[in-house]
Order: C-alpha cells, then structure tokens, then sequence
C-alpha cells in the first residue's frame, strides 16, 4: 500500500455514500446534458459512486476525478487510463467510442 | 474550543429615506427559537415597524450567529493571503469563495494557482458545487454553483481585530 493510500485511509471524509452518489449523478447530468435515468445509474463499487450504464450488450461502470487544474477526467472499468470527455453530445459520442475501442 | 451558538438571534431591518440615505434597526430573540419561528415572527413585525416609520423598509437580515468560545493560539498565518475559488453557476454568472490564509500546501508549485486535485480542496469543491447533506450552494440569484473556472492565492487588505488601520 502507498504512502498517498496509507493517508487517504486515515483522512475522515465529510462525505457519506449518499452524498458521493448524489454527486456523481449531478456530475453525469451535468456533463452529458440528460437525465441520469436514461444513461443508466450511481451507485458505490469498490468504495466509489460509479455510473453503471450498459452498452453494446455489456456493463460498463464510470468514475471521475477532478485535475489540479479544476478539469474533469473519467476512469472507464476501473481503469486508470483518464478520458478527457468535455460537455453534452461530444461527451456521449466520446464515451461510446471509448467503450467500443 | 467548540463552536456555540449566540444566545441570540439578531434580525436587523433597513429602511431607506427619500435622501437615498439608509439605516438599520435590530431586535434580538432567545437563540432557542427556531429558525423557521424567527422568519414567521420577522414577517410579521416587518409591518408594524413599516407601519411607524415614514421611509420604506426595504431589506430584512436574520442572523444566526456561532462563535469559537475558547480561542486558543493561534499558528502562524495571515488572513490577508487569501485562496480565492471562483464559481460558474448554472445561470452563467460568476461567484466566488475566498478563504482567509489558505494553506501554503494546497498551492501547486507555481505557488498561485490552488491544486483542485488536494483532497481538503476537492472535498470544498464538491461541497460547493455538488452539494453536502443535501444542501447544494448558490449565487446571489439562488442559481447553483456547477464548478470551478478559477482558484488561486491573491494578496488582500484585512481588518485588524480590535483596533483601526492607517492608509
């Protein structure tokens, strides 16, 4: 275990899982422009609110994390690849090319 | 040290002459009553104050107010260095957040720009823009904070505690 998990381990989050659900849902709605429902749905895996959605007949789950400089990237099946998937439509049509790569 | 509430809660009315000059007035209630009891109250006697006063009442502020009851010593710091957040809202206005004596730690190597990525930033970030205890901040129009445009340490004037400053 590394020494950035050994901290994170210790600090105490002011989240609940709750909170970290309603946050990924608001982030999907704000970055894809539609409503949660009709991508699919947050919930926590592995300790992280994740949308899990289906696509081409699989699950798939997504995760996010926020840059140093305030931008936001997306982690695609617990990879640590970070996509980059902007706003609205663009952000849709990136992620289906990234699933289906 | 703990965080206690006032023993009172302060709603302060302003009124506005025909001069444009302005003026408040406070009345105080016990810190128990409830905030929902100090907006129904405010309301009401609202319009008795209106109804003695020739200038228009044009504002009403309640006030709950908490404070540190034991402060100890202070680390080093100095308010003036100030770790600026600034906010998109959903309404496309800006807003911003500036915190007294940000952390040297939370600055990226540049020493300016705040690193969004800091675990105590981030959770700040996210409280403001996606919510906490269900509670989601606004702008002054009621509009919600969405996300972060900019954040970095800016250098500005303080008030000194207990005496006034020259220049």
């Amino acid at each position: 275990m590394g020494l950035d998990q050994l901290i994170a381990q210790e600090r105490v989050s002011p989240f609940t899982d709750e909170d970290r659900v309603m946050h990924t849902s608001k982030m999907v709605e704000r970055t894809f422009g539609v409503e949660l429902s009709t991508l699919g749905r947050v919930e926590m895996k592995n300790g992280q609110a994740a949308l899990i959605f289906s696509a081409n007949g699989a699950d798939h789950s997504l995760s996010w994390a926020r840059r140093p400089n305030g931008s936001i990237v997306w982690y695609l099946d617990g990879s640590d690849d970070p996509l980059v998937l902007g706003g609205s439509d663009r952000a849709l049509a990136r992620l289906l090319a990234h699933v289906e790569s | 040290m703990s965080f206690v509430a006032k023993p009172t809660i302060t709603i302060t009315f302003t009124f506005r002459d025909d001069d444009g000059k302005e003026s408040t007035t406070e009345i105080l209630l016990p810190g128990a009553t409830t905030a929902a009891n100090a907006i129904t109250f405010s309301t009401a006697v609202r319009a008795l104050l209106a109804a003695v006063s020739d200038a228009t009442l044009i504002g009403m502020n309640i006030l709950l107010g908490y404070y540190e009851n034991a402060i100890g010593t202070i680390a080093s710091s100095d308010v003036e260095n100030k770790g600026v957040l600034l906010f998109n809202s959903a309404n496309g206005l800006k807003s911003s957040l500036a915190i007294p004596s940000v952390l040297e730690s939370v600055l990226q190597g540049n020493n300016q720009d705040i690193d969004l990525a800091n675990a105590d930033v981030s959770d700040l970030v996210d409280a403001m823009t996606l919510g906490l205890s269900s509670i989601q901040p606004c702008n002054g129009s009621g509009s919600d904070l969405v996300g972060v445009r900019d954040a970095y340490k800016q250098n500005r004037r303080s008030h000194l505690s207990g005496r006034t400053r020259k220049g």
